[in-house]
């Protein structure tokens, strides 16, 4: 992959909002997007991922995903769901020191032929500050244009978290 | 220009540790660090510590990763510790001359001061029984200010390595 990375989009959360999107995908290339200290209003909150249309996140019924399931805890887990409303990507703390931070690459959301993929890496800590990380990816099975990718938690709001899309090139 | 911005290249031989300092500052959230050309005296895991303000290495017991060991000649296996003094699974050491393995690891928020410092690497290499690779996570559960870090061997020297520290810069 080639080794340059062009800001798109990005989005510093300092006070309390409902979710964040990163829009701005208008070419074949893949994208990376950069998560850094993500942390919710509400503890254990699950975070969860979307794509965009025209700006407004898809809250159709198609995101397919399937990670493997990192734990310091005991064994590690394999997470997989279809035909859901979101990607979701676990509970996480907001005790201090306790965030969420993640490294997706998104590929072929521009296409309105192609479903939109995506990979992820992430390490974070559990309401009981244990470690722990998915490493996988999944689908949205539309034949759509896709335009950005939304991040919001199934309860409460988004406390801080810092979020870059770049485009690779 | 790029986001992507090359902090620090580092070139080392005949060592057994290789401490990469000052990179870590307060310009950037995120670094890359690319590990490349990679070869080893000796089979082995190849560790990583944290560098702090002060210039020490962090080996206090903070340190907790979870990682998946790959392995082409036998099953898979699940390192994981919590309270560790350093890093374990950074990456394995090749030790044939033909061998050059290489690390990407996504590092966040280690200057910060009130944060704790996470890790995400990607590892591949050639051990004597076959392919090895290593996906992990790990996490500092210390809030301290890091400005580097420091790579070095179990056992043996590293007859080569070559490491490359990137900022994710955010305008």
């Amino acid at each position: 992959m080639a080794g340059k990375l062009i800001q798109v989009a990005t989005n510093t959360v300092t006070s309390a909002v409902a979710n964040v999107s990163l829009v701005g995908i208008n070419t074949d290339d893949v994208y990376m997007v950069a998560v850094s200290n993500l942390v919710p209003a509400t503890d254990d909150a699950r975070t969860q991922v979307r794509t965009t249309t025209s700006g407004t996140a898809d809250s159709d019924s198609e995101y397919d995903y399937a990670y493997k399931y990192f734990k310091t805890s005991t064994t590690y887990g394999n997470s997989s769901a279809t035909n859901q409303t979101r990607w979701d990507l676990q509970e996480i703390g907001n005790a201090t020191g306790e965030a969420n931070n993640m490294i997706f690459y998104l590929y072929s959301f521009n296409s309105s032929s192609k479903y939109s993929f995506f990979t992820v890496e992430q390490a974070f800590l559990t309401n009981g500050a244990e470690l722990r990380g998915y490493q996988g990816g999944g689908v949205h099975t539309v034949q759509e244009t896709n335009d950005g990718i939304n991040f919001s938690f199934d309860s409460g709001n988004i406390t801080s978290g810092t979020f870059t899309m770049y485009k690779v090139v | 220009m790029s986001s992507l911005r090359l902090i620090d290249e580092t070139t080392a031989t005949s060592v057994s540790s290789i401490s990469i300092t000052d990179v870590f500052n307060s310009d950037y959230d995120i670094y890359k660090v690319v590990a490349k050309n990679m070869d080893s005296t000796t089979e082995d895991y190849l560790y990583w510590r944290f560098i702090n303000a002060s210039g020490t290495k962090v080996s206090s017991s903070s340190y907790d990763y979870a990682a998946h060991y790959l392995r082409s000649y036998n099953t898979f296996t699940e390192p994981k510790e919590t309270s560790s003094p350093e890093f374990d699974r950074f990456a394995v050491q090749d030790d044939e001359s033909s061998d050059g393995g290489g690390v990407v690891a996504y590092v966040f928020n280690p200057y910060s001061s009130s944060r704790y410092s996470f890790l995400i690497n990607q590892h591949q290499a050639q051990g004597s029984l076959g392919a090895i690779g290593l996906k992990g996570i790990m996490v500092l559960k210390d809030t301290s200010s890091m400005t580097g870090f420091c790579v070095y061997t179990n056992t043996g020297t590293l007859d080569s390595i070559t490491i490359q520290t990137f900022g994710l810069r955010v305008e």
